[in-house]
């Protein structure tokens, strides 16, 4: 029992983590406000 | 619930916004993002007179209405956007009395939104000082305004302020200069176009050619139809409305502030001869960067070793307290000793910010970058790149966000793009294993070879810094309008409030932003390290117990040979062995190979990767250094950590891009995947090639 | 003669910024014609240059510059 719940515990922080990291790095939450800046200045006129 | 006030705080860079800020919010004040951009939002509420309650907002430090970058474009942005929450309800603009004149510029232009506007003349406290007095009911009357006359240093004023505040109401909201008197047959034309708006806000739309929130997009494409004056023409009759506004400024100040030179002093004067002369300047500017360093290595050592042990202890207090378990490992293992990670650079972080704000603060910086400029320019940096390449020494990410006030986008790309170079903080651990292992001792003038290692680490990382920027300055084809104009402040003691408030803050930033993906990238290692597929992972057990069957070990022995077996078959030790062919060139066994692979959270991991990997029960240091010394080099033979492969390690970290939070901050300030990709394969590709060869040659 | 041609300690009354290469964040910071200016101190190479314009204590870099038009006020720099 107790196990069970070790192991339930640890893929939940395995899973926020994941979905943590795949916010962060592949998939952008917030609206993109900006054009990409990569070869003007924009912003920086 | 009574209704908030909305209060913006306004000004020119330099002119103690910030302390106004901290004087009216106190600790209340909270520093997040604006959406999608990485801009700082600084915001707290403040306890006004009569039960009334504010929220106050710190814009970014602008000259003028006119944004030239990312940080002065938040300021229009919501001043332009009735619909925004934030959107103020009174804003306070905040100058400076020895610069009145030029503060007054975007007073007016804040006052032409027709937004209510109150006055700060902050540094009161010098006016006796400078000779300078001012009529106040006169500026008052002229400016249609009321004033505050303030000083955050003697704590003066601040109540006068909170009480004009809330009566924010009574405040008038007649523009001070007539928008269309800059070109009347072309403002007229506007009105007609669009007679519901206020034309100086159309003329803010029309000249921004900066990205605006939704609402304000559209308003500028409608506008596009219309667009009948050329961008020179635009520009013609924005230095138009310039010398328009500065000519109602003179006006004003002519009657309403008297400065009796006589009476004024300058410490200015005297200290910039010393500060910024050609030979003195750059002396002392060497001695500070010393210092610097000297605290950051040295001083924030004894607390880095506390946290340390502190950590050790409470994972192992972790496992021996809570029931046996998968989470209990994981927290003893991976989230404590993830934590630690972060934990353990906040000394550092901590003592580098205390000495960037002070030097910020104290006006000295602005000598920095005018000392600095030409010789950085040479390799297609700017002088304010200097404040992101000390800064990187710690961390490279705060470094990246300290780049955002570099005017030209090209100096900024290539400021972001080679700072990753400079040996950060994380490297350190990395280093100073290696070099106990691989460098001998002994000493040569006096200094050991060890510590001469150590700085021959820092010069390639500078010199990696400075050498790939003048490459990427060839190489890059961005036309960028490079202009550079910095303002010199005046000398100033740093307010003590002001420099714990950004030391703290700047910390939690770090600790709350890559803390959190060191910390997720720790739980997900754990488990590759701690879980692996098929039989040789899962009857560990009963492998090891049979293959040592002959041989006498104790418990202890058999337990770590069984940890590390696992460790050789679960999913990071799979990937390990798999890379294992790319790295042998460079004379890494596949223990490093994992360690390296694990770098990618934070380099200092790798130290972690090797204890754990060599399944050193105890987290003394010696005994992992130990350890590492006793390895053997499966195929040459001879210790695995001699001086090539040692070498090669060293400068394999010196330059390989292994750093996600650093990656992950460089494409929100670039907005675009490309550049950390590029950051990616070049600095890891170089390494591997550099690596390769050292060991090559020396093996 | 430009702003770039002045020597240490020497002052200036600025005549023309309608050059394209000026930013307007230089006019803002009170770069106008009229305005007196002095240059304060030069970093080797003579660039950038530290400039009083009158009252506001700024640095730019020399090819921004040689777009500002002035003339001498004292033509014995002291």
């Amino acid at each position: 029992m107790n196990a069970i719940i070790q192991y339930i515990l640890a893929f939940s922080a395995l899973t926020i983590a994941l979905v943590y990291l795949f916010k962060t790095f592949v998939w952008w939450p917030k609206k993109r406000t900006n054009k990409s800046c990569g070869n003007d200045d924009c912003g920086c006129h | 619930m009574s209704k908030q006030i909305n209060v913006a705080l306004i000004g020119n860079p330099n002119t103690g916004k910030t302390s106004v800020f901290n004087a009216l919010t106190g600790l209340n004040q909270k520093v997040g993002n604006y959406p999608g951009i990485t801009v700082e939002k600084k915001e707290g509420i403040c306890k006004l007179p009569r039960g009334v309650k504010a929220h106050i907002i710190d814009l970014p430090g602008t000259y003028s209405l006119n944004a030239s970058s990312l940080d002065e474009n938040v300021v229009i942005e919501l001043l332009l956007n009735k619909n925004d929450k934030d959107f103020p309800d009174v804003a306070v603009v905040i100058s400076d009395v020895e610069n009145l004149k030029r503060n007054l510029l975007l007073f007016t232009q804040i006052k032409d939104l027709e937004i209510p506007t109150i006055l700060v003349i902050n540094m009161s406290d010098r006016m006796a000082y400078k000779g300078i007095s001012l009529d106040i009911e006169y500026l008052e009357r002229k400016l249609q305004t009321k004033i505050a006359l303030i000083s955050t240093r003697k704590n003066k004023g601040i109540d006068d302020l909170k009480e004009l505040i809330t009566n924010y109401k009574d405040l008038s909201t007649t523009p001070c200069l007539n928008a269309s008197s800059i070109d009347k047959n072309y403002f007229d034309n506007l009105r007609k176009a669009f007679p519901n708006q206020l034309l100086y806000k159309l003329w803010l739309v029309i000249t921004q050619d900066v990205n605006f929130g939704k609402t304000n997009r559209k308003t500028i494409d409608d506008v596009s139809s219309f667009k009948t004056k050329s961008k020179t023409d635009l520009k013609r009759l924005q230095q138009k409305e310039t010398i328009k506004r500065y000519q109602f400024i003179n006006d004003t100040l002519k009657k309403g502030q008297t400065i009796d030179l006589a009476s004024a002093k300058d410490l200015r004067i005297k200290l910039d001869r010393i500060l910024t002369h050609k030979v003195w300047g750059y002396l002392i500017f060497g001695v500070i960067l010393l210092t610097i360093f000297q605290a950051i290595y040295d001083w924030s050592s004894v607390p880095m070793d506390f946290i340390d042990s502190a950590f050790a202890s409470l994972s192992e207090w972790t496992k021996s307290t809570l029931p046996d378990g998968a989470f209990t490992d994981l927290l003893a293992e991976g989230i404590i000793a993830g934590l630690g990670g972060i934990v353990i650079f906040i000394p550092q972080i901590a003592f580098l910010f205390l000495f960037i704000a002070i030097l910020e603060e104290s006006g000295y910086m602005s000598r920095v970058v005018f000392l600095m400029d030409r010789i950085m320019r040479r390799f297609g940096l700017s002088g304010k790149s200097v404040v992101p390449l000390i800064s990187g020494t710690a961390c490279a990410i705060p470094a990246i966000m300290a780049t955002r006030n570099i005017e030209s986008w090209k100096e900024r790309l290539i400021t972001i793009l080679v700072t990753p170079f400079t040996t950060c903080s994380a490297r350190l651990p990395v280093y100073l294993i290696i070099i106990s292992l691989v460098i001998p001792e002994g000493r040569f003038l006096g200094l050991s070879y060890q510590a001469l290692t150590l700085m021959l680490l820092y010069l390639i990382g500078f010199g990696a810094a400075v050498g790939s920027a003048y490459i990427l300055n060839k190489v890059l084809k961005i036309r960028s309008k490079t202009f550079f104009v910095v303002e010199m402040p005046n000398y100033k003691l740093p307010l003590f409030k002001n420099v714990a408030l950004t030391v703290i803050e700047k910390t939690k930033a770090f600790v709350f932003g890559a803390g959190k993906i060191i910390l997720a990238i720790s739980i997900v290692l754990w488990f590759l390290a701690s879980y692996g597929p098929g039989e040789q992972f899962n009857n560990a057990e009963r492998i090891v117990t049979e293959q040592y069957a002959n041989v006498n070990l104790n418990e202890e022995e058999l337990s770590q040979k069984i940890a590390s077996h696992k460790l050789e078959h679960s999913f990071i030790g799979v990937t390990g062995r798999a890379i294992e062919p790319v790295i042998r060139p460079l004379g890494y066994d596949w223990k490093i190979g994992i360690a390296i692979v694990s770098s990618f959270a934070a380099r200092e991991v790798f130290v972690g990767t090797l204890a754990t990997i060599y399944s050193v029960g105890s987290d003394e240091e010696e005994t992992i250094k130990n350890r590492m010394a006793g390895e053997v080099n499966p195929i040459l033979g001879g210790p695995l950590f001699n001086f090539a492969s040692g070498i090669s390690l060293l400068l394999f970290y010196a330059f390989a891009m292994q750093c996600m939070s650093t990656l992950a901050i460089v494409k929100k300030e670039t907005n675009s995947w490309k550049w950390p990709m590029y950051q990616l394969v070049i600095m890891s590709g170089f390494a591997y090639l550099v690596a390769l060869i050292a060991f090559q040659i020396l093996k | 003669m430009t702003l770039a041609d002045l020597k240490r300690g020497q002052q200036g009354i600025i005549k023309d910024v309608s050059s394209i290469h000026i930013p307007l964040k230089l006019l803002e910071m009170g770069c106008l014609p009229g305005n007196l200016v002095e240059l304060v101190q030069v970093a080797p190479f003579a660039d950038p240059m530290y400039l009083n314009i009158n009252g506001s204590h700024l640095a730019i870099r020399k090819e921004t510059a040689i777009h500002i038009l002035i003339e001498t006020v004292d033509e014995q720099a002291d």
